[in-house]
């Protein structure tokens, strides 16, 4: 049910998922709710709550610790289920940090491939896989309106954002990384100030300076860098986000 | 000098493997235990017993009151499967080919160094590869970023 406006657009229920070891999501419920979301935290044990949401974020943090792989449980939690039917159907689904690296082992970015299987992976740091926090700055890679979500950005958008991983090195087979250039899966990546894309401004040895991952609808965004703690110039991205599912 | 292997597994219990047993249940793998552990190649002209010794003295691998380490060989047997990272041929340092196409060379200087995975199915048995294989594909190594090797 509408139940707030974000400029003159209704605005429709989000749920942003807590797994166990979720960290990020009450500042994520709070930035989408100052931008007008109707968005809720939705804990593991409701997850029978989702179906009936608009759109969904996976925030960040720890999920299951992290065990095997980053990502790799939460993956398969029975929350997934409702995620994963309702991103096939077309709902927006919005994943930062840890929740961008469960899009990945889901399978549901960068979905280079017909159905759904993992291709890619947000995985340790290189060259050393230590544990990265600094602040970065994204850049918008695509046009605007390749995803719903992205569509109240300005062409080449750039703002900053707090790169706190061990964990997100874009990794793929070769031809993989080619299939997520041509299909323009590369949603974001790290840029300096002055707009220059490199080595320099990529804090993790990201294959293709990729920050953020789009799947082929344009549904679903995957995100490694914490946008939502440099307010208000990096939530740009929420609020687009928020914009994208009113209009949904 | 030759190529000795050791395994160093926890002494307590392993919230990981318990964690993969429930998710490939889950999956829908039929098995009643997992086991997991880390498999270094170390080379060492010394006997098996000093070999020990030393993994125990490396506090960056090997926690006393946690671990224990054992030599063992460097294949997988029955029921195991390894699994190490592979890249960063995926990362940005990777060059391209002269259609323009990203080329794979740079590997991490990881090749000795694997988790393994044991599986047991509900008698107690290690598990056939063709259980392996599935557990491999659903969880157990993401082809991305990781290899996974069988038994023969």
């Amino acid at each position: 049910m509408a139940s707030a406006v974000a400029g003159n657009l209704p605005v429709k229920r989000i749920a942003v998922l807590v797994f166990p070891g979720t960290n990020s999501e009450d500042e994520t419920v709070r930035l989408l709710q100052l931008y007008g979301g109707d968005a809720e935290l939705v804990h593991w044990s409701r997850s029978a709550a989702l179906p009936q949401c608009a759109a969904y974020v996976l925030a960040g943090g720890f999920a299951y610790e992290d065990r095997i792989r980053a990502g790799a449980i939460a993956a398969h939690d029975a929350m997934m289920e409702s995620v994963i039917d309702g991103a096939v159907r077309g709902k927006l689904v919005f994943g930062v940090c840890n929740g961008a690296q469960i899009l990945l082992e889901a399978g549901l970015v960068p979905g280079t491939e017909a159905g759904r299987r993992v291709t890619a992976a947000f995985t340790k740091n290189a060259p050393t896989a230590a544990f990265v926090c600094k602040r970065v700055r994204l850049k918008l890679a695509v046009d605007p309106e390749r995803s719903p979500i992205t569509a109240s950005l300005e062409a080449g958008a750039m703002f900053p954002a707090w790169a706190a991983h061990a964990e997100g090195r874009l990794a793929a087979r070769p031809e993989t990384l080619a299939s997520i250039e041509q299909g323009q899966h590369v949603a974001f990546v790290y840029a300096r100030e002055n707009g220059t894309v490199d080595d320099e401004a990529t804090p993790n040895g990201s294959a293709l300076h990729c920050a953020g991952l789009l799947n082929r609808e344009g549904n679903v965004l995957a995100v490694m860098p914490h946008a939502e703690r440099v307010y208000p110039q990096g939530s740009v991205l929420f609020e687009s986000f928020v914009k994208a599912v009113a209009r949904a | 000098m030759s190529r000795h292997w050791v395994e160093v597994r926890l002494t307590v219990p392993d919230a990981t493997a318990f964690t993969a047993l429930a998710a490939l249940r889950r999956l829908g793998i039929d098995i009643s235990r997992v086991e997991r552990g880390s498999v270094y190649g170390i080379d060492s002209s010394g006997s098996d017993a000093a070999l020990l010794e030393s993994v125990r003295s490396d506090v960056s691998r090997f926690n006393i009151n946690l671990h224990d380490a054992r030599t063992r060989d460097g294949v997988p047997g029955e029921g195991e499967m390894f699994v190490r990272e592979v890249g960063p041929s995926t990362s940005l340092r990777y060059a391209r080919d002269d259609n323009g196409s990203p080329s794979t060379s740079l590997r991490y200087a990881q090749d000795d160094t694997f988790v393994v995975w044991r599986l047991f199915d509900e008698e107690g048995r290690r598990v056939s590869r063709e259980v392996l294989e599935r557990a491999r594909d659903a969880l157990l190594c993401n082809a991305a970023c990781e290899e996974a090797e069988l038994p023969e």
